[in-house]
């Protein structure tokens, strides 16, 4: 007996060059998804990492800065809060991750209106606050995969928005009724000089 | 498991794999593709776990036995992986037996060999495997299994002939 019946059943039993190729790009493209995926989980964790890196940098004063909305554009701490945020955004590379961070900033100039008592400054707050949202939905509008986090996200936008427009509305009625003067100053590029962290976002994104 | 590594276990093995499986399905092509995609897809899913083993390929046969036992076991059929090497009979065989008839007469050899020299003839014949690699599978010494190999050739050459 030779190994020739064996070598039969062997080339018999061999598989087709279509289904190898077609299997192993079934399998590439399942690696892709799943080394996508996996990056994406690194950028989770390299946002607070950093972020705790550079506050630690900055010490104390740089964490009090950067969690505390005492600190507002009249404060000399200001510019520290807003690089720390500059960094921050730095580490978001999704679409879903920016529109949450503008979403976030958004509402950390919310907070900082209450601790401020001059009309130029709660203006400059206010136009921040507004570029902000039409960054998350500049943002929003990219997001593809995700339709109940887009949606999340657009609500969330929509009820910024409204806040928004109803502060408009209200400042109008003051102007109108010349109860209060509110300076009229637009709020220029050349104004957010210590909003480097904005005026970067508008020349990149 | 970079993707370059898991790119070669499949080179190296996907014919194995295949025709392990390909021989336990009656030699039915798409059934043994089915297979062959659900083992690949497994190890990907458990590639850092095969990545860490010595042998990767006893990992890969585990997994495809596995597939197997789950194939039957969805036909409610009750059987031993290793007793359904070359089931030519029925449906599924049918265009085998067609195809080569010497290897009818060869299959019926086999079966008259004991569970594990037929194991190892099959291995080291039909799925290419190192007398290596079949002692990881089979849990032997590389040189007990040549010399069972030997001696399972020996016989079925007697009965062959």
């Amino acid at each position: 007996m030779t190994k020739q019946p064996f070598d039969n059943l062997r080339k018999e039993a061999t598989p087709s060059e279509e289904f190898e190729r077609a299997l192993w790009n079934r399998l590439d493209a399942e690696l892709e998804s799943v080394h996508m995926h996996k990056r994406a989980w690194y950028q989770r964790f390299a946002m607070p990492v950093a972020a705790l890196v550079l506050v630690g940098i900055l010490g104390g004063s740089g964490t009090y800065a950067y969690a505390s909305p005492s600190v507002t554009p009249n404060t000399t701490l200001y510019p520290v809060k807003t690089s720390i945020e500059w960094v921050e955004e730095r580490f978001h590379r999704s679409p879903e991750g920016l529109a949450g961070f503008h979403h976030r900033m958004a509402e950390r100039r919310e907070a900082e209106l209450n601790h401020i008592d001059r009309p130029e400054v709660e203006k400059t707050l206010r136009e921040r606050m507004r570029h902000r949202i039409q960054l998350s939905e500049e943002q929003i509008e990219n997001i593809e995969d995700h339709p109940e986090t887009r949606e999340r996200l657009q609500e969330r936008a929509r009820h910024f928005r409204a806040r928004h427009v109803d502060w408009m509305e209200q400042r109008m009625e003051v102007e109108v009724d010349g109860e209060q003067s509110v300076p009229v100053r637009h709020l220029q590029d050349n104004d957010t000089q210590h909003d480097r962290p904005l005026r970067r976002t508008r020349d990149s994104r | 498991m970079h993707r370059s590594d898991f790119e070669q276990l499949y080179k190296d093995n996907l014919e194995r794999v295949y025709r392990f499986i390909y021989y336990r399905v009656g030699g039915n092509v798409e059934k043994a593709e089915d297979l062959t995609s659900e083992v690949f897809m497994k190890a990907l899913e458990h590639r850092e776990k095969i990545n860490k083993e010595r042998y990767p390929v006893a990992y890969l046969m585990t997994i495809a036995r596995n597939k197997l036992k789950n194939h039957y076991r969805d036909r409610k059929v009750e059987t031993d992986v290793d007793d359904l090497a070359h089931v030519l009979q029925g449906e599924d065989g049918r265009r085998v037996l067609e195809k080569i008839s010497d290897g009818h007469v060869l299959m019926e050899a086999l079966e008259t060999l004991s569970k594990e020299s037929r194991q190892i003839l099959e291995l080291k014949h039909l799925e290419g495997f190192s007398f290596k690699e079949i002692a990881v599978i089979v849990g032997k010494k590389p040189g007990a299994v040549r010399v069972q190999a030997h001696r399972a050739m020996q016989e079925l050459k007697s009965r062959y002939d």
